[in-house]
């Protein structure tokens, strides 16, 4: 049975149908009861092979009913000659029994066929989704990978950006240095020059003293022009020494600078770090242009002075060079309001252009000339301010000024 | 494939009715049913269907038998036209010795026309049947519709494939018998080499399509 069931779902649904196979279907009990009934025991149901399916075991003198299937006979009825009035309607039930059965037997293989080709086809797909989703993650990992060397690959560059930009900052810083610095030295050196004469004169008076002749003495004294040494000294010792503080203000407001250059995270004052960067700026701007600050008492926040002052440096950078040389404003102030403390730098420069305006924070942007920077400087600032949950406004009008205003969470 | 079964004599010939969804392979096999008168004819079997379509197929066996001794059964199937049941599609089309592609008419199908003969060239293609052996004969029906593409431009479409096209009218049971008594002459043409239908049992052309078709005559 188990066997036949198998044979049923393997073969093609339309191959010949068996005898067996279809009785199969047909209840063989059932049936016996039912022509039993109709034909009072009196028959015979043979199938096409002569092998009884139900019926008496014995009957002699019989009239053969065929039952055909396909043009063949597939089932005999043996009526006894007592039944015979009786053969259509038996013919008739036979019929419709096997028809249907024939009807059960091939809807049933070719459901089960077009199932199980179904289920292949899905099994199919389903490799080939697999192989290809195996493809994608291999893929999708190995895009990861490469994302990550790429991003790491422009951190990279970025970073040496970033750096060549603050170097030319710095570069910039130490011309002006080396300027501010030559200057002092320039006179200091000169009033040297003119002790070193004047102490060459000391020899020749000393000799003179030595003679005990005030003649001489007075002599050389007047040889030597030491009455207006006498009179220069003062002022010449109080120029250089002048000039020697100068330049010690310059080398330690550097040195505040560079202090602040470390960037751990620390209490601050913002107003330190904006006199310090103004400080070592005022070396670097043109004399003509005049920085004023208006600064108010603020919080000590928790930042990195470090990069604030780098940021406030570019800012002011930039507003010095668009600026007049000669008569250029730049206007620095903090003030503390709402929980933020404001750092805004304001210059009556050229201004920038509206379409420009909501560029100039994206790295590279530029509208410097070439060798004035890469055009980090902003962005470098905004990426700073961003660090410390800030966050950058700018304003601006073409030929009048522009205000850039740094707020930083405070309290 | 048709075989002989030697033991009992018997030859089992199957022809197919294909075509998109509704384009009356079922009113053809009716017609049929209706208008042949061959030798041997049994019931037509009408399986399951939902609001008169196909599910798994339609069945007419025809028969008849030759002076030999030899019973010819021709059975004539139709396919589920429906996009949904390809697979049924699949196993009704396997082993088959002569297909009728039933194309509809109407200037909407044909898309689906062209589809539908698409899949029948796929489905031959994974039961092993060649496009160039085996029997083929277009029907266009439902001519009896306005809305039709034309004779001439059918014509020019089928023109360079090697397929003999037939306009129909299952519905007013016009071009039926046509479509298949072609279909029966290509088929004994492909199938006499092999079983020397002639020869051995001595069965001409005509005489299969008579046996098999009856005295009908075209009523156009
Ligand atoms: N006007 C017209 N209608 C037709 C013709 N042949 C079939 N039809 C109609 O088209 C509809 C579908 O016919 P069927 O024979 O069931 O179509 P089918 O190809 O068997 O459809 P599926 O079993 O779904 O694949 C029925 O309403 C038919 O009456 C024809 O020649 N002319
Ligand atoms: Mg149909």
């Amino acid at each position: 049975m188990s066997n036949a069931k198998e044979n049923l779902s393997t073969e093609v649904f339309d191959s010949i149908l068996d005898v067996p196979e279809l009785l199969q279907v047909i209840d063989k009990n059932k049936l016996g009861n039912i022509l039993d009934d109709l034909l009072n025991q009196q028959y015979q149901l043979r199938d096409n092979h002569g092998v009884l399916v139900c019926g008496a075991s014995e009957l002699i003198d019989y009239l053969p009913v065929s039952i055909e299937h396909d043009f063949e006979e597939i089932l005999q009825l043996r009526l006894a000659k007592s039944q015979e009035k009786k053969r259509n309607i038996a013919h008739q039930l036979l019929e419709v029994l096997v028809n249907n059965a024939i009807r059960y037997t091939m809807t049933s293989r070719l459901h089960i066929q077009a199932i199980k080709d179904d289920y292949q086809q899905l099994a199919a797909e389903h490799r080939a989704l697999e192989i290809s989703k195996a493809k994608y993650k291999a893929l999708s990992e190995q895009l990861e990978e490469r994302v990550q060397e790429q991003v790491l690959e422009i951190q990279n560059t970025q970073l040496k950006l970033y750096k060549s930009e603050k170097m030319s900052a710095i570069g910039q810083l130490a011309a002006g240095m080396a300027h501010e610095i030559n200057n002092p030295i320039g006179f200091i050196r000169s009033n040297l020059v003119l002790f070193r004469d004047y102490t060459e004169q000391l020899p020749m008076l000393k000799a003179a003293m030595d003679t005990g002749d005030t003649q001489k003495v007075r002599q050389s004294w007047e040889e030597g022009q030491l009455d207006y040494a006498l009179e220069d000294f003062p002022e010449l010792i109080a120029e250089s020494l002048e000039g020697t503080a100068r330049i010690a203000d310059i080398v330690s407001s550097l040195k505040d600078f560079s202090n602040i250059d470390h960037n751990a995270d620390v209490e601050a004052d913002i107003n330190t770090i904006v006199t310090t960067t103004c400080a070592v700026a005022s070396n670097i701007v043109d004399t003509g242009i005049s920085i004023v600050t208006d600064l108010q008492e603020l919080p000590e926040i928790n930042c990195r002075p470090g990069l604030i002052g780098q940021a406030f440096l570019s800012l002011l950078v930039n507003a010095a060079d668009a600026v007049d040389r000669k008569n250029g404003r730049i206007r620095i102030e903090t003030e503390f309001q709402d929980r933020a403390i404001r750092i805004r730098v304001i210059d009556n420069g050229i201004g920038i252009l509206t379409e420009n305006l909501n560029r100039v924070t994206e790295p590279f942007f530029t509208t410097k000339d070439v060798g004035k920077g890469v055009g980090l400087g902003l962005s470098i600032c905004q990426d700073i301010v961003v660090a410390h949950n800030g966050s950058i406004d700018i304003t601006s009008q073409p030929g009048q000024g522009t205000s850039v205003q740094i707020s930083l969470p405070a309290g | 494939m048709a075989e002989i079964n030697e033991r009992k004599l018997t030859l089992d010939i199957k022809l197919v009715f294909y075509g998109p969804a509704l384009s009356g392979k079922t009113t053809n096999l009716i017609c049929l049913h209706d208008l042949l008168c061959p030798q041997l004819k049994s019931e037509m079997m009408i399986l399951e269907t939902k609001n008169d379509r196909t599910l798994f197929f339609d069945l007419l066996p025809l028969g008849l038998r030759t002076a030999t001794g030899l019973l010819i059964k021709v059975k004539l199937y139709t396919v589920p036209g429906q996009v949904a049941h390809d697979s049924t599609r699949k196993a009704v089309l396997s082993r088959a010795d002569g297909v009728i592609f039933v194309a509809d008419s109407q200037i909407s199908q044909r898309h689906n026309n062209s589809v539908s003969f698409e899949n029948l060239m796929e489905n031959m293609a994974k039961v092993g049947l060649s496009p160039e052996k085996l029997p083929i004969v277009v029907q266009f029906n439902k001519r009896d519709l306005t809305d039709i593409i034309s004779e001439e431009e059918v014509v020019r479409l089928w023109e360079p494939t090697p397929w003999e096209v037939i306009f129909a009218s299952a519905l007013r049971r016009w071009g039926v018998v046509e479509t298949f008594k072609l279909l029966l002459s290509l088929v004994y043409d492909s199938l006499d080499p092999v079983f020397l239908l002639n020869l051995r049992h001595q069965l001409p052309k005509s005489d299969f399509e008579a046996g098999l078709i009856g005295n009908f005559t075209s009523p156009g």
